[in-house]
């Protein structure tokens, strides 16, 4: 039996932080939550996440200095990493991607589309997805 | 019996005018009231502003008497007066249009009393001083009218950059305060069918996503649209700009200013049409055709000002030329600065007023689009101000575009 891969959410709007933790959850996956940048960092050190979906627009660090220093520690730097922005503009998708996001969702984006673009980015790093345990 | 001296003429005039001052206020009001289709209260609506009119006109008065090389502009007071007359005029959303035509009516009330006033004199009016106060008294009203236009457009250039941050923050606010809760609901709705399956939960769960995703979607064509006006990364933002409409629009606007000063416009039938900022298109054009009609020169048997399009070169040239007064070579850098005017000496001659920002204004708003604003002139002959824009970039329909 396998332990359930662990993702840790980051968004400053509490509403959005409950739902996709029951959300994600749902899905089979083990759910860390962060409301800022600073709580970000230090779960990802702590807990080792299997994956990071951040909101871009954080109080305090934003998501993209948040990226830019897990990308720089060697124990962070392999985690893939999702940006979820309410920004849509190609100059900011482009910013996201150059401070290390592998992935940029814009919002609202569509529980689909957001568990697609997990399952890609784990498969590609070689960690086995979540099981599909309501299909 | 002696004929009557030119001061004494000159004398009568300006204290019949000052005798005279509220009621020809209250007369003007009058022929505004008839004109304009609404109440009296509502053109000049404060007590104040009821005795700016009369002030007014016992200004005019005083000037009639001052000495022959004395200017109106010199008297702060009035010219103040007819500024916060524009400022005021466009709080009431009144038109450039309806400003000049009421000014018009001042002067034709004006050129009557004085009428009347010259046929009660008779024989005792020295005619050179007649010519002379009527033609002050004119010359008065067109500075004073001149004055309140430029205060209104100056107004009015402040409201466009006010609304323009206006929309800025409503995208913000429909990119994030929107989008939040929308993303929330979202999930919410894919939530119920997971935890109550085969259910009519379930069924009314996806009815619910699916009109939340309804929702999201016009949340993105607002954003879209909002951006339009707003200018990231100090790009311009772009919608279609039918240049020909545009001008036409202006050209329309200025139509009383034109026929004023006997100056006619000539445009080009086939103008581009190029993405750009359409308010500061319209702001540039609005400027330089004021201008022109400004600086034309009255010694012309014909004043005309022409609006061309250049069509050997890719991207949008657009010449305004005209057979105005010109400006000398050594101040085509000096004129797009701030508050820097050339023909200050030639205002009270010209009517031509100004407050020195209108090409300042041209060259901050062609920059802002990426564009540039050239000039060349020869006194005497005529000036040409030559606008360019950048060549078109292909780029993608936004769904709003693309569904209507």
């Amino acid at each position: 039996m396998s332990t359930p891969l662990r993702i840790l959410i980051v968004d400053d709007y509490p509403d959005a932080l409950e739902v996709w933790a029951l959300f994600l959850g749902a899905e089979g996956f083990e759910v860390l939550t962060a409301a800022n940048g600073h709580e970000a960092l230090a779960h990802a050190v702590s807990a080792r996440p299997d994956m990071v979906v951040m909101d871009i627009q954080l109080p305090g660090l934003s998501g993209l200095e948040v990226a830019r220093e897990l990308r720089r520690s060697p124990s962070t730097r392999h985690i893939p990493l999702i940006a979820a922005t309410g920004l849509s503009h190609t100059t900011q998708i482009a910013e996201a991607r150059s401070a290390g996001f592998d992935a940029v969702l814009v919002k609202p984006c569509s529980p689909d589309v957001l568990i697609a673009e997990i399952r890609r980015l784990l498969a590609e790093s070689g960690r086995k997805p979540a099981s599909d345990n309501h299909s | 019996m002696s004929p009557p001296s030119f001061a004494e003429t000159v004398e009568h005039f300006a204290s019949r005018l000052a005798a005279d001052h509220t009621a020809l206020a209250r007369t003007w009001l009058e022929r505004l009231d008839q004109l304009l289709d609404v109440e009296k209260r509502d053109v000049f609506p404060t007590p104040q502003l009821l005795d700016h009119i009369p002030e007014l006109l016992a200004e005019v008065a005083a000037y009639l008497r001052a000495p022959e090389d004395q200017e109106i502009a010199a008297n702060t007071a009035v010219m103040m007066k007819a500024s916060e007359l524009g400022l005021l005029r466009f709080d009431q959303r009144a038109s450039v249009h309806q400003v000049l035509r009421e000014y018009q009516i001042l002067s034709e009330i004006l050129e009557a009393f004085f009428m009347r006033e010259t046929v009660a004199l008779g024989e005792r009016a020295n005619t050179m001083a007649t010519v002379l106060v009527l033609s002050r008294a004119q010359q008065a009203v067109r500075v004073l009218q001149q004055k309140t236009v430029d205060a209104f457009i100056t107004r009015y250039t402040e409201t466009i950059a006010r609304q323009t941050a206006q929309l800025r923050n409503f995208s913000r606010l429909v990119s994030h305060e929107i989008r939040q809760p929308l993303g929330v609901l979202q999930v919410l709705a894919r939530m119920l069918p997971i935890r109550e399956p085969d259910s009519e939960i379930a069924r009314l769960g996806e009815t619910l996503e699916r009109n939340v995703i309804r929702l999201a979607d016009v949340a993105g064509k607002l954003e879209r649209l909002s951006r339009l006006t707003r200018r990231p990364d100090n790009a311009p933002s772009e919608q279609s700009v039918d240049l020909s409409a545009l001008v036409h629009d202006v050209a329309h606007q200025l139509s009383d200013m034109a026929s004023s000063r006997d100056v006619t416009f000539e445009i080009a039938d086939a103008l581009p049409c190029f993405a750009a900022d359409a308010g500061r298109v319209e702001l540039v054009v609005i400027n330089l055709l004021a201008n022109a009609i400004k600086y034309s020169d009255p010694s012309k048997p014909s004043r005309v000002v022409r609006v061309e399009h250049d069509p050997s070169v890719s991207h949008p040239r657009v010449l305004i030329r005209d057979n105005g007064i010109g400006i000398p070579r050594s101040q085509f850098d000096a004129i797009f600065e701030q508050f820097v005017r050339v023909h200050t000496h030639l205002d009270d001659e010209l009517g031509a007023q100004g407050m020195g920002l209108g090409l300042s204004i041209v060259r901050e708003s062609m920059e802002a689009m990426g564009g540039i604003v050239g000039v060349e002139s020869a006194e005497g002959h005529g000036t040409t101000f030559t606008l360019e824009w950048p060549a078109a970039v292909p780029r993608e329909k936004t769904p709003l575009e693309s569904s209507s």
